[in-house]
């Protein structure tokens, strides 16, 4: 079990971004801090000590995908965990005209379980594609084409939404 | 419009991350259908994220409990080497007992019933035994659990 010190350290500078995952990925509910907790109980229990800073915040979105895994296979989340469609079309809109007029977390809803967290695990926390294909459990080769299909439909959500919205003011 | 993953695309989110993209990336990235969109996610990510701060609650209660479940893990790992070491000594005096009664015959799982139902010194032993796995059974539903979605 590390030490206290360090797991304040680590919960002071994780805890929010854990608890922002979660809620991305399964949407915003009563669920989302008992899974945080969860996670950061199993980072104490069961984290080896020798793992870096960087390791155990990798450990503990592991253990975050991992519960939210078994939730969705007791139908207690709801949503598809992985996409059924296989391509997304690109419309050209100008990202600086939108960006200011769509709602992230609606575009993030449009997306399966596996895909949100792909999306959130590369673009809000700017992980790699090797540390994305060991948090989600799945091979780097997958995780780099999933993510690219991922991003196409999150972006191409976002400028329909846009679309919309200027069409209606 | 169809575009396959970039191989820059990863130098290409690090760049927005930082907040530094700039020169030679930033030329790629406006050629590149791929990155663009890459760099897009990001930034609106990145932006979504400002402003928005979360409401943890403290760290005391998961330091306790996970103190807690260390705490009775580590009773259980002293009972079941307890009951580990019972068993083993029950099994040795059992089939100790095999070999020597009665003295100079082959052992034989057949004559086990015979000799069970004559003897309590193979009598003994079982019951230890399933009282150790009463024991283990009783321990192990006591013990609390990391959450069982």
């Amino acid at each position: 079990m590390i030490d206290r010190s360090r797991f304040e350290s680590i919960y002071r500078e994780t805890s929010s971004k854990v608890t922002r995952y979660v809620g991305s990925v399964i949407g915003w509910c009563s669920q989302v801090e008992d899974i945080t907790q969860e996670a950061y109980l199993r980072l104490l229990t069961s984290a080896p000590d020798r793992l870096s800073d960087r390791q155990l915040k990798s450990y503990l979105f592991t253990t975050a995908t991992n519960i939210v895994r078994d939730l969705w296979r007791h139908g207690a989340v709801t949503g598809d965990w992985m996409p059924l469609d296989r391509e997304n079309t690109i419309h050209t809109v100008s990202m600086e005209t939108v960006a200011e007029k769509i709602d992230v977390s609606k575009a993030l809803e449009s997306l399966s379980i596996m895909q949100r967290s792909l999306v959130w695990l590369a673009y809000a926390e700017g992980y790699s594609h090797r540390e994305i294909a060991e948090i989600t459990g799945i091979r780097e080769k997958s995780a780099k084409v999933l993510l690219f299909r991922a991003r196409q439909k999150f972006i191409s959500r976002i400028q329909g939404d846009s679309a919309l919205t200027e069409r209606n003011s | 419009m169809k575009t396959m993953p970039c191989c820059r695309e990863e130098e290409v989110v690090a760049a927005v991350i930082r907040g530094n993209l700039d020169g030679l990336l930033s030329g790629h990235v406006a050629s590149c259908e791929s990155c663009r969109t890459a760099a897009d996610a990001t930034s609106l990510l990145q932006r979504d994220r400002v402003g928005k701060e979360i409401d943890v609650r403290s760290s005391n209660m998961i330091w306790a409990r996970a103190t807690l479940l260390v705490r009775a893990r580590r009773r259980r790992a002293q009972r079941l080497g307890l009951i580990v070491g019972i068993v083993s000594g029950a099994l040795a005096g059992y089939l100790t007992s095999l070999l020597v009664l009665p003295s100079g015959t082959k052992v034989s799982l057949d004559r086990t019933a015979v000799l069970l139902s004559h003897s309590l010194v193979f009598l003994l032993p079982t019951v230890v035994i399933l009282a150790a796995v009463a024991l283990i059974v009783y321990s192990d539903s006591r013990t609390p659990a990391i959450r069982k979605y």
